[in-house]
């Protein structure tokens, strides 16, 4: 950490918004930390920052398309202001670490929404998908920093998710949050990333298990789904194998 | 001296002199500003023991809250189903965090004969009271987790913590608040939190 950075944080402190708040003080932290496991912990964000983009994305078109009133409305216009907060958060925090942020795609192939009540139970799955993704790697971050943001937005992915069940009718709480590995998470949002010219979204989300697909993230990558735009996905499948690395 | 003067005295020697490390952002902020070491301190400090068994006094608490509340007959409907589930999801935390206590070769700590609650009158003071407690349990859960060095115990507490976050956000709503109130959830210090549950813990 040197002068500079310590000077900007401090004047900045006070403030800048939690996003920011988060990413500075992650980035802040001294490189040795990183140096644990700077590599897992950096596709650990390039995953979850995916992920973000998608929930971003997702919200901003439903908020845009009119279907949405009433309370629902409201609840949506504040999680998707969540989301892009997320999307903030970790992409300056990928940036201050060195390591570049995944983009948000073009397209994504979410379903074409007829009803307010296909909406919600959609982005419920999707919720609940996001908060399963953060338990399953929280215990993977090897720098306390990271994890604390990690649980951080992990607790709100759960909280959208109950808001969410409660208004489609089922129970907001189990009596433990069940965690779920990358490819138990790619392997159902991988259609989505699919966009360009697929045309076949999954018309709800599985909330519970690897959902639709039993594709594991290997026979996504390797089974010629076009996973144009998925930047991160695509380096992923030309790095380590990834058997050895998911958890 | 028997587990709960045990979890007294913890909490006032080891947790009130320093926060939790990683206790909120404003924490992870003094520490990028050159008081890391203090977040090494404390994780050095405490054992996984310590923070489960802060955990369970917690869990305790939060079990009775919810028997207490149901007892009353006051809540009905949606809010009734609601918290018997809340109370049954806290009730299974106890059993877990209980368990893993032993299982690490620590005493887990007992529940209180008695706790100072407010009077649950009313389905509103009932409601209020349930924000408090699992808002203190979200807060706590958060800023305990990055402490946890075993990652077993920290992949269970934040299975648990998930559902106290799910539950603080339904109670909220039903409240008529903003059921998620911000982009990310704050975790409190150990300061912040013994400053909540000591009142409640008669300590």
């Amino acid at each position: 950490m040197n002068k500079v950075n310590v000077e900007l944080n401090r004047r900045n402190f006070i403030k800048v918004s939690a996003a920011a708040a988060v990413a500075t003080a992650l980035a802040s932290a001294p490189r040795t930390i990183f140096a644990q496991s700077p590599t897992q912990d950096m596709e650990i964000l390039q995953y979850a920052l995916t992920l973000e983009h998608l929930e971003t994305r997702a919200y901003k078109d439903v908020n845009a398309s009119g279907l949405m009133s009433g309370t629902p409305a409201k609840y949506f216009q504040m999680f998707g202001a969540h989301e892009a907060a997320h999307v903030d958060a970790l992409t300056a925090t990928i940036q201050k670490l060195g390591g570049t942020p995944v983009k948000a795609q073009d397209k994504y192939n979410f379903p074409a929404f007829k009803s307010q009540d296909e909406v919600l139970k959609y982005f419920q799955g999707v919720e609940e998908l996001g908060a399963a993704a953060y338990l399953g790697q929280a215990p993977r971050l090897q720098n306390p920093d990271l994890l604390s943001a990690a649980i951080s937005i992990h607790d709100v992915e759960a909280q959208h998710a109950a808001v969410l069940s409660d208004l489609i009718g089922v129970s907001p709480a189990p009596d433990f949050g069940t965690p779920k590995s990358m490819s138990e998470v790619l392997a159902v949002v991988g259609p989505i990333l699919a966009a360009q010219g697929a045309g076949n979204a999954p018309s709800t989300m599985p909330t519970t298990g690897a959902g639709g697909t039993n594709a594991t993230l290997l026979e996504l990558l390797t089974g010629g789904v076009a996973l144009v735009g998925g930047g991160w996905l695509l380096r992923r499948r030309t790095s380590q194998p990834v058997e050895n690395r998911d958890n | 001296m028997n587990p709960n003067e045990q979890l007294d005295g913890l909490l006032q020697t080891a947790f009130s002199r320093r926060n939790f490390v990683r206790g909120s952002f404003a924490t992870v902020g003094a520490l990028a500003l050159g008081n890391v070491a203090l977040g090494q301190a404390f994780a050095a400090e405490m054992t996984d023991l310590d923070i489960l068994n802060f955990a369970l006094t917690l869990e305790h608490l939060e079990a009775r809250m919810y028997k207490d509340m149901l007892a009353t007959n006051l809540l009905s409907g949606k809010e009734l189903s609601y918290f018997q589930n809340f109370g049954k999801a806290e009730a299974a935390h106890v059993q877990a965090v209980a368990a893993t206590v032993t299982k690490l070769g620590g005493t887990p700590v007992q529940p209180k004969a008695k706790y100072n609650f407010p009077a649950f009158d009313s389905r509103d003071n009932i409601l209020k009271f349930a924000k408090t407690a699992e808002d203190i349990g979200v807060g706590a859960y958060s800023g305990a987790a990055p402490a946890i060095k075993n990652k077993d115990v920290l992949a269970a507490a934040g299975s648990i913590l998930q559902i106290e976050a799910r539950h603080a956000a339904i109670v909220n709503e039903l409240l008529g608040l903003d059921p998620v109130p911000a982009a990310f959830t704050s975790a409190q210090t150990v300061q912040q939190v013994l400053d909540k549950v000591n009142p409640i813990l008669g300590s």
